[in-house]
């Protein structure tokens, strides 16, 4: 489909008017194009075009206007107006901060903005301009807290739209928001899709047949989304929904995908091209990987990348990133370690398990778990204890129906099997349960919380 | 009985049996009192600390 966005012209004008002039373009070209569909994958979808939208924009910058707030905490549920604010305080130099639930706490740091919900009521009496008063407006968006608490990072338009392609190949198709609107993963996809004339197809929850529903009807081409949620997808979701989809692209995200899902992944997907993403919250998209391969070539270490990007690491594996070459390197966080020609993620060094002062890792832990026949899930944490410091727990979830004469009892004697004979001894599970479900962040990772808070006395 | 002698369980075991009865029993002793850490011996010593933790 060709949409005769200009792409270029688009991209000339400043950062931050870019969302709400493409959304305006769009709309006098198409105005009945769909621009977001929410609830997909059930029967109470709902959907609003380019034209309805556009209107939205222009509302909300009525508003910001006449209140002309020092900034804005984006509160609505709904992604259409997500998206409307977002893009109208763009084109109105206004700040907007987008807060995931799990971080909401820390509005107290955004004092004196104006708080908008799903009711867009801006009232009278917000705080007056100022405060916070930067010449450049601002995006404001809190990190995913997989393993600590969230905290505040102040991004520039221009970060958050760098990674945006606006190429005649990438308009006009169907995007799925996996990914929560509010946080930097989600906010990359839906500003993709808006600034191309994309239909962004938000599922109705994360249930893998609400998605695998989604994607069909919605005529997703696009897959934006974490190992995790792709590995539920693959494993949970109707076999027959998932034949039919047509997926062009499954983009990983946000956690390291592993050899065996990349070749599920293609199992399932033949036609769907896969790349993986390294990016943070920080430091915005680093690189992208695209062979099928996990992990990263072994000869990027030491080399320009594309966008100007170095990498390195440091003596203990973790990963150190320079953006070019007039900015600092920048600790990761995230552990690589060679095998043959790539380099691999183990881990995030905060995830690490401490037992008796040995270190584990619980990737490598739940890559063991997972090669294990009936298990299709797995997640691993450190269990406090007062006599080891951690010990190495893990909940596994088992496919369903099992393969006939296997009992749950005896998968998870084989998963401990191969735990013993794979892993050393200090990294096998200690705490070993079946569950129906692993739990995952908000941002849809595997979480590495211990799976019972016991208060302290 | 000695735990670790006579039953061959080292810290981990141990670790894991805490872990264990603090699932059954809902208590862990050894998160709330230092002291104790020392005395455990004998599989006597683990009942005394449990006996006494949970008729607190």
């Amino acid at each position: 489909m060709t949409l005769a966005i200009d792409g270029s012209r688009i991209h000339g004008e400043p950062a931050p008017e870019r969302l709400a002039l493409a959304i305006d373009e769009i709309a006098r070209h198409s105005p009945e194009l769909l621009a977001v569909v929410s609830e997909a994958g059930t029967p109470q979808r709902r959907a609003i075009n380019y034209l309805e939208l556009a209107a939205k924009v222009s509302t909300i910058e009525a508003g910001l206007k006449s209140v002309a707030p020092a900034g804005v905490i984006v509160r609505c549920r709904a992604v259409d107006q997500i998206v409307a604010v977002v893009a109208a305080c763009g084109r109105q130099a206004v700040s907007v901060a987008l807060l995931a639930d799990d971080a909401r706490d820390l509005v107290g740091e955004l004092r004196g903005w104006l708080v908008l919900d799903d009711t867009l009521a801006m009232g009278s009496a917000a705080a007056p301009g100022g405060g916070n008063l930067d010449e450049v407006p601002h995006v404001v968006v809190a990190t995913s807290g997989t393993s600590g608490p969230p905290k505040l990072v102040q991004r520039t338009w221009d970060a958050v739209l760098a990674s945006a392609r606006l190429a005649e190949q990438w308009q006009g198709i169907g995007w799925l928001l996996a990914y929560d609107a509010t946080r930097w993963a989600g906010i990359q996809v839906w500003a993709q899709s808006l600034l191309t004339g994309g239909r962004l197809v938000v599922p109705a929850s994360r249930d893998p047949d609400v998605v695998a529903q989604a994607i069909l009807r919605e005529e997703v081409a696009i897959l934006p989304a974490t190992p995790t949620l792709l590995r539920r997808l693959i494993a949970s979701a109707d076999p027959a929904v998932l034949t039919r989809v047509a997926l062009q692209r499954i983009t990983l995200g946000g956690e390291a995908a592993d050899g065996p899902l990349l070749d599920q992944a293609r199992r399932a997907f033949p036609a769907a091209k896969i790349t993986h993403v390294y990016a943070t919250t920080e430091l915005g998209e680093v690189f992208r990987v695209a062979d099928g391969r996990t992990g990263f070539p072994v000869n990027w270490l030491g080399r320009e990348l594309p966008g100007g990007v170095r990498l390195s690491t440091r003596r203990d594996g973790e990963l150190l990133v320079q953006l070019s070459r007039d900015t600092a390197e920048v600790a990761t966080g995230d552990v690589v370690e060679r095998r043959g020609d790539r380099f691999e993620f183990t881990g995030r060094r905060s995830d690490v398990i401490v037992v008796g002062g040995a270190k584990v890792f619980p990737r490598r832990v739940e890559e063991v778990l997972r090669g294990v026949p009936g298990v299709i899930e797995a997640r691993v944490y450190g269990q406090p204890s007062a006599i080891t410091g951690e010990l190495v727990a893990a909940e596994i979830v088992l496919a369903s129906p099992l393969a006939e004469g296997v009992s749950p009892e005896s998968i998870r004697a084989s998963a401990l099997a191969s735990c013993r004979e794979s892993l050393e001894p200090h990294s096998v599970p200690r705490i070993l349960d079946i569950v129906s479900r692993i739990k995952t962040t908000l941002a849809g990772k595997t979480s590495r919380r211990p799976a019972v808070q016991v208060s302290t006395p | 009985m000695l735990l670790a002698t006579d039953l061959g369980l080292d810290s981990l075991d141990l670790a894991q049996t805490i872990v264990l009865l603090e699932r059954s029993l809902g208590v862990d002793p050894f998160r709330s009192s230092s002291g104790t850490r020392a005395a455990i011996r004998t599989v006597a010593d683990l009942a005394a600390i449990y006996t006494e933790a949970l008729s607190r």
